[in-house]
């Protein structure tokens, strides 16, 4: 294909593009460079030797992996129950599924914290990943059932032609294509979970600090290079996970 | 023998399949052929196992499969857009059926070999789908069913994505190899020419209905219906009335036809549709005899080993005639000429409710 000339944008356009990303990225290099004020290292090392911040590292890698895990499997299920089967109150569900993902992150997390107390539920990193899957889910169903849809049923068609029963096909040929999908919703929940403060915090209960919550506890105490040493790792972790997904991407449809 | 009797398929309030009722000997190559939507996929998918009959009953060798799924039914088909496993390499999509039936390994590996050789595939047995062009992944398709050996093979328009020339290559390539398995064929097709090249016989469906099952010759030459007479081959239809042994357009008539399906019980008077194939509509010099026309010649189009020559009626109407280009030299566009409708090549057909 020729390169077709199309025409140009007005220059005040061509200008708010450039102003939009120095706004949202500017920020951030102030923080990353605040991290290294002075120069040195010492900011990071000093995190590394605070075995509170190193807790709180692990609970958010545990509550992350627990309720990323748990999300996925729960949203393969419900992706499959929603895309394959017919039954009856398939689309209310298939609304409610979804329609969480507008709910207020407050009003959920205070939803959630007056049903753990009806429940008498002590909270615990426990009541965190409970609340964390409520919060991830529809984005992991969305995104299995949004691959499920786009699947060719003719394959599971000829699997069953071929000899297998309902299980081999799921085994065998559903899943199998599904794992792009199902690795890409296991990173975003991750990462959602990881990254959440809100819901955390009020869902955590006391000494249960994750590293989000951490980090809020030790602003108030000033905007110190320590924080935003943290929050620069935060970052690369995040931003990290985002480049591996997408680089290691499997290619839609056959994986190679 | 396959058996299939009063089967019924509704989906909703719509109708698929009404009553269809069918016998298929063993080795035939056998095609169902219609327009989209005339229930012919379904009936294969019915015969699959992928989809259960609203009523009736399947039987094969004299045994009730219709409640049977679709793993335990010696069948096997040959998706219409293949329907391969991206994710597995040509070997172990044609493995696949063998693996779940737990054949031994060893005699796996030699049954895919032999599968791959019989589609000319050797040497492609790590590629996945993707990279492999729309023939190679037909014959891997074919190859996956066939390594199962199944009592009959269940092809939904195999060669529907190919391009003409790949297409009738692969034609003749399914012909021979079917008869050389000696295997039962059962083709969804809505390709005319197709089906007529292929097939032994040939059911014609419409609507969710069996028009017309025959040979391919006994279709052509002896069409039950004005549908499956319009669906196979070239026509030419004149719309007017039936008479007593004849039809009656605009104060001409055409006599002595015997070839009047359908017509019996309706009588004289009904509006009725004569029908002749281009091959079979004489045209002569000026002499008018009985049972002709006269017409003006539009255009005559050369097509190789046959001319078409387009004639037009005294009436209006637009006919067409093939015949060998020896015989059109001799015709001039604009010349006046007769039209020859001889009784035994003229079917007349009720041309329903107007």
């Amino acid at each position: 294909m020729t390169e077709r000339i199309r025409p140009k944008a007005p220059r005040a356009l061509q200008m708010i593009l450039p102003v939009v990303l120095l706004a949202l990225y500017l920020p951030l290099v102030v923080m990353i460079t605040g991290s290294f004020k002075g120069w040195t290292l010492d900011w990071y090392i000093e995190l590394f030797q605070d075995p509170t911040l190193f807790q709180a590292l692990l609970r958010s890698v545990m509550v992350a992996t627990s309720s990323a895990t748990l999300s996925t499997v729960l949203a393969i299920s419900a992706a499959l129950a929603l895309e394959k089967f017919v039954f009856a109150g398939r689309w209310p569900m298939r609304i409610l599924s979804t329609i969480s993902l507008m709910l207020p992150e407050l009003v959920l997390s205070l939803s959630l914290l007056s049903w753990f107390s009806v429940l008498h539920w002590e909270l615990s990193l426990a009541t965190v990943v409970v609340a964390h899957i409520t919060l991830v889910l529809p984005f992991a169903i969305l995104i299995i059932a949004a691959r499920l849809t786009s699947m060719d049923a003719a394959v599971e068609d000829a699997a069953r032609d071929l000899g297998a029963g309902e299980w081999e096909v799921l085994s065998r040929v559903t899943l199998p294509l599904l794992k792009p999908a199902i690795i890409s919703a296991f990173t975003l929940s991750f990462l959602l979970s990881f990254d959440d403060f809100l819901v955390t915090y009020y869902t955590n209960g006391a000494g249960n600090d994750t590293l989000p919550v951490k980090l809020y506890a030790l602003m108030k105490s000033g905007l110190s290079p320590k924080v935003q040493a943290l929050s620069s790792l935060m970052l690369l972790v995040s931003v990290g996970l985002v480049i591996l997904l997408i680089k290691y991407r499997p290619k839609e449809g056959p994986e190679s | 023998m396959l058996e299939i009797r009063s089967i019924q398929k509704t989906f909703g309030s719509q109708t698929a399949l009404d009553a269809i009722d069918l016998k298929i000997e063993e080795g035939e190559f056998f095609s169902l052929l219609g327009p989209s939507g005339c229930g012919k996929s379904t009936l294969l998918r019915l015969l699959a196992g992928l989809e259960s009959a609203t009523s009736g009953e399947i039987y094969w060798k004299g045994q009730r499969i219709d409640q049977l799924p679709a793993r335990l039914r010696p069948f096997n088909m040959v998706f219409q857009k293949y329907a391969l496993f991206p994710h597995l390499s040509v070997a172990e999509n044609v493995a696949f059926g063998l693996q779940l039936k737990k054949v031994a390994l060893a005699e796996i590996r030699s049954r895919v070999d032999e599968a791959l050789a019989l589609v000319n595939l050797q040497g492609f047995e790590d590629r996945k789908p993707e990279t492999l062009s729309g023939g190679q992944q037909q014959r891997v398709a074919l190859a996956r069913a066939l390594v199962n050996r199944p009592s009959i093979v269940l092809l939904d328009e195999p060669l529907g994505a190919l391009d003409q020339k790949l297409r009738e290559k692969m034609q003749a390539d399914l012909r021979l190899l079917q008869k050389r398995l000696g295997l039962t064929f059962i083709f969804v097709t809505h390709d005319q020419e197709e089906a007529m090249i292929l097939s032994d016989r040939i059911a014609v469906m419409n609507a969710g209905r069996l028009e017309q099952v025959a040979t391919p010759r006994e279709l052509f030459e002896n069409p039950s219906s004005l549908f499956s007479a319009r669906f196979i081959g070239g026509r030419n239809e004149l719309s007017g009335r039936a008479i007593a042994g004849g039809f009656e357009m605009a104060g001409r008539t055409l006599e002595g036809i015997s070839r009047c399906q359908e017509l019996s019980q309706r009588g004289a008077g009904a509006s009725v549709c004569a029908f002749v194939r281009p091959e079979m509509l004489r045209v002569s010099g000026m002499s008018e005899g009985a049972n002709a026309l006269s017409g003006r010649i539009v255009q005559i189009l050369f097509r190789g080993s046959k001319s078409e020559v387009m004639i037009e009626t005294a009436e209006g109407v637009s006919l067409r005639s093939m015949m060998d280009p020896s015989e059109a030299s001799s015709l001039r566009v604009g010349s006046e000429v007769a039209l020859q409708f001889a009784p035994h090549d003229t079917h007349l057909f009720w041309a329903g409710p107007q």
